[in-house]
């Protein structure tokens, strides 16, 4: 406890106070109190001393603020003080009652430390679970169709081995499952590669001027060609200049007309409409398909998600959520609609003038 | 031999179809558990291949539902792609596990196996 009258010179202090600041009383008493303060907090004490006796009231002071004494060698250690005012033979004088706060302190600073280090384990825990977790989807996705590749391939060769020859039905049979289970290999093992890019960061654009609308046409021709006689209705003018990745838009619309034949067998159609709106492009894939159920929709762009109970439907769950990324890539946007008559819409906004590079971008 | 595969993916099935018919086996196939349990009243198998993950009605309910019903029951083996396939196995009391990818020589030694039983 220290005491100090109206023009600071301390008048008291108790054994604690002298424990505290390694003081002997006889040195500090009639001393300005600054001599307990730090040097650089001297000045601005000095005002707020003189702010209290002209508002002498019992508080706590510096209240938010982390307050420093300085012992008689210099050092300095945290403080808790609390002020009030007493009276002594008609003198003011004020009451200050010092708490070194050092071990508390000190407490805090490690409680603070162990709380980070808990969210960054955290955090790391998290990031190895959702590694392991895409990793197991991954492997799980990647032995279905090889199981079929190396299957079909060995009975083939095993009836060659046995007959000497090959019967040519049973030969084109097996040779169209190898085919179909090597391109389902390729796309998967392409959007785990765009997933592990997408995660770290490093998916890039090559940006380049192209014709939205003969990219939609070739995207369209490719589904087409892969889903035998199904056709797809195409609403869109002449042309649609924009700047955008041609590949990956392609990869984008192939996934959107994929999913749109995957799901909404015939005789449903299938239609792609283009059109320019306030300087963006907008391509919606539209199917008379089921729809999704409400429970599934806002989950349909998560990574591995997929909506089960939807017929013989193959897939990792990945295509819309790459798609999504790369639209946003791009500055656009990506999203569902659910028409109440029933279907799907998939939307696909696009600046036509490329990504924006925000400042501070590279 | 009578076997029942169970299998949603279809390139699959019609593989292990197409080598176990090659054998001289009975094959029937259903693409989820649910019409597994319907097929598997009404062809009396005397061996299941159970693929776990599918739509509707995935392998633990199949095998489950499957046992709750008056036997004989077929011995079960497992085809499965996870990493824990003894455990998936263990979990629905499977006689046998086929790891994802198999040769065909697995199969057909497995299969072997109970039709000497």
């Amino acid at each position: 406890m220290v005491i100090v009258d109206r023009d600071g010179r301390i008048v008291r202090v108790n054994e604690q106070a002298e424990a505290v600041f390694g003081y002997a009383r006889g040195d500090i008493l009639g001393q300005p109190v600054e001599i307990l303060v730090p040097e650089r907090f001297r000045s601005a004490h000095v005002r707020h001393r003189q702010g209290y006796f002209r508002d002498p009231r019992k508080r706590p002071m510096g209240v938010g603020l982390e307050l420093y004494g300085r012992r008689k060698d210099g050092t300095e250690f945290p403080v808790e003080i609390s002020l009030s005012p007493m009276g002594s033979d008609g003198e003011l004088l004020s009451i200050s009652a010092i708490r070194d706060v050092t071990s508390r302190r000190a407490e805090e600073e490690r409680a603070q430390l162990l709380m980070r280090e808990q969210a960054a384990r955290a955090a790391l825990e998290d990031a190895v679970r959702v590694r392991d977790e895409f990793l197991s989807v991954a492997a799980h996705e990647l032995k279905t169709p090889i199981t079929s590749l190396r299957a079909f391939a060995e009975l083939l060769i095993r009836d060659v081995d046995r007959k000497g020859s090959l019967d040519p039905s049973r030969f084109r049979r097996g040779l169209e499952r190898i085919d179909a289970q090597s391109r389902k290999l390729t796309t998967l093992i392409a959007q785990l590669l765009d997933v592990s890019r997408i995660q770290a960061g490093h998916l890039s654009l090559e940006l380049a001027d192209a014709d939205l609308v003969s990219v939609v046409r070739d995207a369209v021709t490719a589904v087409e060609a892969v889903g035998g006689a199904r056709s797809v209705g195409i609403e869109a003018p002449p042309s649609l200049r924009a700047r955008v990745d041609p590949i990956r838009f392609e990869q984008v619309l192939t996934n959107l007309l994929d999913n749109a034949a995957k799901y909404a067998p015939p005789p449903g159609r299938v239609v792609v409409r283009v059109v320019e709106t306030g300087g963006d492009a907008e391509i919606v894939v539209s199917d008379e398909g089921p729809g999704i159920d409400e429970a599934h929709r806002v989950r349909i762009f998560d990574p591995f998600y997929r909506v089960d109970g939807r017929g013989p439907v193959s897939g990792i769950g990945l295509g819309l959520y790459v798609s999504q990324q790369i639209v946003e890539q791009h500055g656009g946007e990506l999203r569902a609609e659910f028409p109440p008559d029933g279907g799907t819409r998939m939307i696909v906004r696009l600046p036509l003038a490329g990504p924006t590079v925000r400042s501070g971008d590279r | 031999m009578k076997v029942l595969i169970v299998e949603d993916d279809a390139a699959i099935a019609e593989i292990v179809q197409m080598a176990l018919e090659g054998e001289g086996h009975d094959v029937v196939v259903a693409s989820d558990g649910r019409r597994a349990l319907d097929l598997a009243a009404a062809a009396q198998p005397d061996l299941i291949l159970l693929d776990m993950l599918m739509p509707h009605m995935d392998g633990w309910v199949f095998a489950q539902r499957y046992r709750e019903r008056p036997g004989p029951h077929a011995p079960i083996v497992v085809m499965t792609a996870a990493a824990d396939a003894r455990r998936r196995a263990q979990e629905v009391r499977a006689e046998a596990v086929l790891g994802k990818p198999f040769g065909l020589q697995e199969l057909y030694d497995v299969v072997a196996g109970f039709s000497r039983a």
